[in-house]
């Protein structure tokens, strides 16, 4: 069972520590919440039929972990400062200027993705993962035509973000 | 590039973390174990009271019988309403979003509606012991030392059993009701332009 969930594990860890991201800005809360939602996604997998597919079903629960996270701390002292990851893992390899341009656009993108509201921010997260419209649908609850006419409001927003910074 | 394509991309750039899989290993297992106990503590609780109700002595008053068969029944019930919560909660991480929350806050009214239950009972059981009291000491021919005995026992069982179970009912209630206007305000802050809450 652990042998096959570390194997989920190397599969979707990434996409887990992106969706941790997008909730919680602050490092440790954040690494905090990424462990949480790892261990609803291990506590739900022997609950997979595979009705969808198997990164929908993380997802869902992802998602669903990461928004009671949210809910629980709505009336907590908050703290908005955002630290850089100790050890952050760089998808690639990438000149020191680029490395600096491309760092404050991600830096940019996150900060405009956490102050969309959370429907729009769920929407906007999991296209930028590559789910489609139907899929989109499966993980939020909104009906798959809704999902476009966010998604295209908030690409529009998101995109005049990150071009102020570029 | 479209504004899709370069979105998704810039996105999957981002730093990421590793989950800490030998914490998690640890986290899985203490859960596991905890949830074990939990069974076992509600399989035992039903299995004593079935075998006392089996093995009562056939000189048993009616009282007794009704207070037996009512122990039976809750501790069954409980049983049963605890294994379904515990199904449910693992079925609704799976739902999607807008069903969980709604799962959610149903899970949370439920929750409350216990705390008031348990309030009332307590109230019914502290009036049914007074009651009985009192019908005893008008029909016996009791010594004012037995009464005081009798009274003794009914403010002791009170204070030991009844007087925790109110504060854990009202914390119950308390508790879940502060869960559910946090949803709501969750609900709320979903659609509306302002974040409405601290993440």
């Amino acid at each position: 069972m652990s042998r096959n969930f570390k194997k989920t594990l190397e599969q979707y860890g990434a996409l887990l520590s992106r969706v941790a991201s997008t909730y919680e800005a602050n490092h440790h809360l954040q690494q905090e919440l990424l462990q949480e939602i790892s261990l609803a996604v291990w506590q739900a997998l022997k609950g997979f039929k595979g009705e969808s597919s198997e990164k929908t079903y993380v997802m869902r629960v992802a998602h669903n972990r990461a928004v009671n996270h949210v809910a629980y701390h709505a009336r907590q002292p908050h703290n908005d400062s955002y630290c850089e990851s100790e050890n952050p893992v760089q998808s690639s390899t990438v000149s020191a200027e680029k490395a600096l341009q491309q760092g404050k656009q991600i830096d940019s993108l996150l900060v405009a993705v956490r102050d969309l509201p959370i429907q729009t921010r769920q929407v906007v997260t999991l296209s930028m993962e590559g789910l489609s419209y139907q899929e989109i649908s499966e993980v939020s609850g909104i009906k798959a035509n809704n999902v476009g006419v966010i998604l295209n409001r908030a690409r529009k927003a998101l995109m005049e973000q990150i071009k102020d910074v570029g | 590039m479209s504004d899709k394509q370069s979105l998704e991309e810039l996105w999957q750039q981002q730093p990421t973390n590793a989950p800490n899989f030998d914490e998690l290993k640890g986290r899985f297992n203490a859960v596991r174990k905890k949830q074990w106990l939990y069974i076992g503590l509600d399989v035992a609780s039903c299995v004593v009271v079935v075998l006392m109700l089996v093995f009562l002595p056939p000189k048993t008053s009616t009282l007794q019988w009704v207070v037996m068969v009512s122990l039976t029944v809750f501790c069954i019930g409980s049983a049963a309403y605890l294994t379904w919560l515990r199904s449910f909660t693992l079925r609704n991480t799976a739902s999607n979003t807008q069903a969980y929350l709604q799962g959610l806050k149903s899970q949370y009214a439920v929750n409350i509606k216990i705390g008031h239950y348990t309030n009332t009972v307590i109230w019914l059981t502290l009036v049914a012991l007074l009651g009985i009291l009192v019908t005893n000491v008008l029909t016996n021919d009791w010594g004012i030392d037995k009464i005081i005995r009798k009274a003794l026992v009914v403010l002791l069982f009170t204070l030991a059993g009844l007087w925790p179970a109110r504060i854990w009912a009202n914390r119950q209630v308390t508790k879940y009701t502060e869960e559910i206007n946090k949803l709501s305000l969750l609900e709320q802050s979903m659609l509306s332009d302002k974040k409405g809450v601290n993440e």
